[in-house]
């Protein structure tokens, strides 16, 4: 009977199936009998009633029979169970091991896969997440699309499409919930009115906003909130009657009106608002009553829930048919015609939102799966560790199984015997490892997320993380039990009563340990590789001194003031900061640094050759001061001064890049070049400008471009001032020099809401990849380390046990220590170099795939490949020196004796 | 290696079938208890109770197969026959019965 219909018998116990045909089958019996009992003169009732009579209870055998067929095969696979948990029993050292290593194993794939699960494959918490649809942009000549809108594209979008039941527009933001002093921020969310409806979300306290309170600055109920419910157990404890009470976002009063569910994060994967707000009251919160009719301002993405009867083709042609229309109506203003002829070529189309918007960088996507893969090949390593463990206990146990053997067992039933056996320890590590797989996730996330983003992630393990782990387990039982079943099956075949049944040459077992070898150096070269690009970006030349400088960002647009006395308070203020002790030189400018914003003018300069060409070029505005601040020598010039009013000669610092690219190198102290102020309809408007200084290359935003021509401009000349950044230089510590920040703040400038930032922190940020990527890949290097150690040494060892016969004769044929030392040894080598060059090949293969993610390190770095070579012949070395040792400290009186 | 191995009736059970299939060839469960019968002059009498759990259990040992089939009188009925384990079983249970009977018979010959 196929094990399968043996699974149905247990199942059905009591149900028809089986019970049908063992019914027929008894029926038959009596039948026939009855047949005879009527060729023998018996009337048909008479002899059916005698048959019956005969037959006793049909019922009794009826259950008699089946619990033959169902008892028999649990009753084999309690039996193998129960001999397994004797075995694990027996060897509690063997069996901790393994158990502990696959659990390692599996619980780091698990944990990754969790990760990878709630990045890539969990659907929103929401109701038939499957007819949810987001809306992309393609522009003219780009093969990417874009999901960010302009909230006039967003509202002609509403307007006109007819493809969807409901549809939102959704934008992240941070507020600051602090009341006045330092920022408190939080993670914000802006959506039109009716995103709980077309979700399908329903609140746990109060009411959600409808389109009713997604009314510029405010419904009826003026501006409301909703709060995340994990936001409200963080900061309110679970308070219900934080319902109808206001908070304070960027300094407004919100009505909180309810509370969203546990499980509803919003749309974008990875980042999980605390409070959402109605896009309408974004004038109110910004006090700028245009700021949702800016056209070239791409702030929303939009979510859709497709009408029943539409498929996405359908959508996407009918989308094909709007876009005209709709970029038709939302055509930014003032731009050149042909700019404006490619936006009118926008396509419009629809995609899969079902599990959301990924709000994960795209590089911290990649690195995560790739980690994905270097925990696989641990495992792997594991696996091999653990057959090879296994292994030598088959050879221990040859006897046991040739005697069972003897006994008349089966071969089948030996194999299935030794898999149960394997199946068990794998199971038990995959418990283990279910069990350390969701703080192990946790800790990635928190590895993950940067200060000014918290990452946050579904953990929860679901049916699809509870079967991977599952599946790997049986897949791990499988892979490192299959070796010792196949050796206890075919050792058994030779019958050996006697002696020490051998397994060959232990040729499987070495060729476990050179696959470990080959697939620790893939792991190893991929760690090298992640960790010199770390070093390589750590040691990046920056252009500016980071140590030192305490950052405080202001938001300028919140504060109640004129646009124009914006430039002159922050003067004010940085002048009063100055003067605070303990601290050297202050300055404010829009940008800092590696900060997060990028602002970027048009330039014409004259090339020196009399052409005249268009340039690109990064933007600052700076008070004076900001070079000494920051700690960016300037070359030649001078310096911003206080002098370099709206009014006045419109002025500006470059730097080396600026200088090259503009002027084609040379002095360009004193020369004019144009700046393109505002576009017009025939172009840009232009102002001449002035080069007064030269300025060391410094990074502008991202840490892995080269310093890009950059302009430093005049605060005052600035040509917006929506926010600025204040960075302070002390001669101590930043420990230190907070403090003296925090009270400066309090003490001049009350108004100013400001976020502390410091450079140690904008590092971390700006490298959470790598560092994820080194650290997690450098453990895991060390793991495939020690356990290809450990899988050498246990085949040396037990090489030398099993051949000290040869060993004694060898000695007492006069060979000498260093003879037997060096046929240790070499045996050692043989395994270990073939590992090598296998895994140099499978490394030289592989390693393109982390070409994307390596700062300033080519995949094929000779020095990588190099250390971890020299790494794992250390480890060969160390595994491979204690059995050699002893086997030349044996007694061959005693070693021939062996035998 | 079931766990019925020291059950000496069960065993003398199986013995009789397999014997009777190996002899006989294909049948059906009634004409196995007819066989048995009448092979041992009525002496043996095959407990339906006990017949059927023994088929169904030797089946699973492999030891037997079974499949429908239709009686000449055209009722349907299973029929189990013989396999290549069954018969090294049988040899086995013979060279066991042989032994036992001839230590009984030598027992109840000399004590």
């Amino acid at each position: 009977m196929p094990w399968w219909s043996k699974i149905a018998n247990v199942i059905s116990r009591g149900s028809s199936g089986l019970n049908s045909e063992l019914d027929e089958e008894l029926q038959a019996h009596i039948a026939m009998r009855a047949d005879q009992f009527e060729a023998e003169g018996l009337s048909p009732a008479e002899a059916r009633k005698r048959a019956e009579r005969l037959f006793g209870n049909t019922l009794l055998v009826r259950e008699r029979t089946r619990d033959a067929d169902v008892a028999q095969w649990l009753d084999t696979l309690i039996q193998d169970l129960r001999y397994a948990a004797r075995m694990m029993r027996h060897s509690p050292v063997l069996t901790g091991v393994i158990v502990l290593s696959l659990g390692l194993g599996i619980g780091a794939n698990t944990a990754f896969f969790s990760l990878t699960n709630a990045l890539l494959m969990k659907q929103l918490p929401v109701r038939d997440p499957a007819r949810l649809v987001s809306i992309e942009l393609g522009r003219r000549g780009d093969s990417r699309w874009s999901d960010a809108f302009t909230n006039p594209i967003w509202e002609e979008f509403d307007k006109r499409q007819d493809i969807a039941a409901g549809a939102f527009a959704y934008a992240a933001q941070s507020f600051n919930a602090g009341e006045t002093g330092e920022t408190r921020m939080i993670t914000g969310a802006i959506a039109s009115g009716r995103i709980f409806e077309t979700l399908g979300v329903e609140p746990v306290a109060g009411r959600l906003f409808n389109a009713n309170d997604d009314r510029r600055g405010g419904g009826a109920d003026g501006p409301v909130a909703v709060l995340g419910y994990d936001y409200w157990q963080r900061a309110y404890g679970l308070d219900p009657s934080i319902v109808g009470r206001n908070i304070s976002l960027d300094g407004k009063p919100y009505k909180v009106v309810g509370i969203a569910p546990e499980s509803f994060y919003g749309i974008y994967v990875g980042l999980r608002f605390d409070v959402i707000v109605p896009l309408g009251t974004e004038t109110y919160r910004t006090s700028d009553p245009k700021v949702l009719d800016s056209r070239t301002n791409w702030l929303v993405s939009i979510v859709a829930r497709l009408k029943p009867e539409w498929t996405q083709a359908r959508a996407n042609e009918r989308l094909k048919a709007l876009a005209p229309g709709i970029f038709e109506a939302t055509v930014p203003p003032n731009w050149p015609p042909k700019i404006i002829q490619d936006f009118l070529a926008n396509r419009l189309r629809v995609t899969e939102a079902a599990r959301g918007l990924s709000a994960v960088s795209d590089s911290m996507r990649s690195a995560v799966l790739l980690l994905n893969g270097f925990v696989a090949l641990v495992l792997l390593i594991a696996c091999a560790n653990v057959a090879n463990l296994l292994l030598a206990r088959a050879t221990v146990r040859a006897r046991e199984y040739t005697v069972r053997m003897a006994l008349g067992a089966s071969r089948g039933r030996l194999l299935r015997q030794t898999l149960t056996e394997s199946l068990l320890l794998a199971l038990a590590g995959a418990a283990l490892g279910f069990a350390i797989a969701q703080p192990a996730a946790q800790a990635l996330v928190s590895l993950s997320g940067r200060s000014t983003a918290r990452l946050s992630l579904d953990l929860a393990p679901d049916s699809r993380v509870l079967l991977f782990t599952t599946v790997i387990g049986v897949c791990c039982g499988l892979l490192f039990g299959m070796a010792p079943a196949w050796r206890a099956a075919r050792n058994a075949l030779t019958t050996r009563l006697s002696g020490s049944a051998g397994d060959g040459k232990g040729r499987l077992r070495s060729s476990l340990v050179s696959l470990q070898v080959a697939l620790s150096v893939v792991v190893l070269v991929g760690s090298g590789l992640f960790l010199s690009s770390w070093q390589k970006l750590s040691k990046a030349s920056l252009g500016f001194d980071p140590d030192h400088v305490v950052l405080a960002r202001v938001d300028l647009a919140t504060l109640p003031m004129e646009q124009d006395q914006r430039a002159a308070a922050v003067e004010d203020a940085r002048r009063q900061l100055r003067t605070t002790p303990g601290v050297e030189e202050v300055s404010a400018s829009i940008l800092t640094p590696m900060g997060s914003g990028m602002w970027s003018s048009l330039v014409v300069g004259d090339d020196g050759k009399g052409g005249r060409r268009e340039h690109e070029i990064y933007y600052n505005a700076v008070t004076p001061g900001f070079f000494r601040a920051l700690g960016t020598p300037l070359l030649a010039g001078r310096d911003i001064e206080p002098n370099d009013r709206k009014s006045s000669t419109q002025v500006a610092v470059v730097n080396e890049a600026f200088a090259r690219q503009v002027f084609g190198g040379g002095n360009p102290i004193g020369r004019y070049f144009e700046e393109g102020i505002t576009a017009s309809k025939t172009g840009f408007v232009m102002q001449k400008v002035q080069v007064v200084g030269i300025a060391r290359d410094a990074t502008y935003r991202e840490l892995r471009q080269p310093p890009p021509p950059t302009m430093y401009r005049p605060l005052q000349q600035a040509r917006a001032l929506p926010y600025v950044t204040f960075a302070m230089r002390g001669p101590g510590e930043i420990e230190q020099l907070i403090p003296i920040v925090r009270a400066a703040f309090a003490a001049t400038e009350p108004r100013f809401a400001y976020t502390l930032q410091t450079y140690p922190m904008r590092m971390r940020d700006a490298m959470v990849t790598e560092r994820l990527l080194a650290t997690l890949s450098s453990m895991f290097a060390v793991l495939a380390l020690g356990l290809a150690g450990m899988g050498l040494y246990g085949v040396l060892a037990y090489s030398v046990t099993r051949r000290s016969g040869e060993i004694g004769l060898r000695m007492a044929l006069g060979a000498t220590s260093a003879h037997i030392r060096n046929w240790v040894l070499r045996q050692c080598g043989l395994t270990v170099i073939a590992g090598f060059a296998a895994g140099l090949l499978l490394a030289v293969w592989l390693s393109p795939i982390a070409k994307t993610l390596l700062y300033d390190v080519k995949t094929s770095d000779w020095r990588v490949y190099a250390a971890s070579l020299a790494a794992l012949a250390a480890i060969a070395f160390t595994a491979s020196y204690l059995p050699a040792r002893r086997a030349t400290r044996l007694n061959p009186v005693q070693a021939l004796r062996h035998d | 290696m079931g766990r019925h191995d020291n059950d000496r009736l069960q065993g003398t059970l199986d013995l009789l079938v397999l014997k009777v299939l190996a002899s006989r060839g294909r049948m059906h469960g009634y004409g196995i208890t007819l066989q048995i019968q009448q092979i041992s002059r009525e002496e043996l009498r095959v407990e339906e109770g006990s017949l059927y759990p023994a088929l169904h259990r030797m089946a699973q040992d492999s030891l037997i197969t079974a499949e429908w089939g239709t009686t000449e009188n055209k009722r349907r009925a299973r029929y189990y026959e013989i396999t290549a384990a069954g018969l090294e079983r049988l040899r086995q249970e013979e060279e066991n019965w042989a032994r036992l009977t001839s230590a009984v018979a030598r027992f109840l010959q000399y004590a």
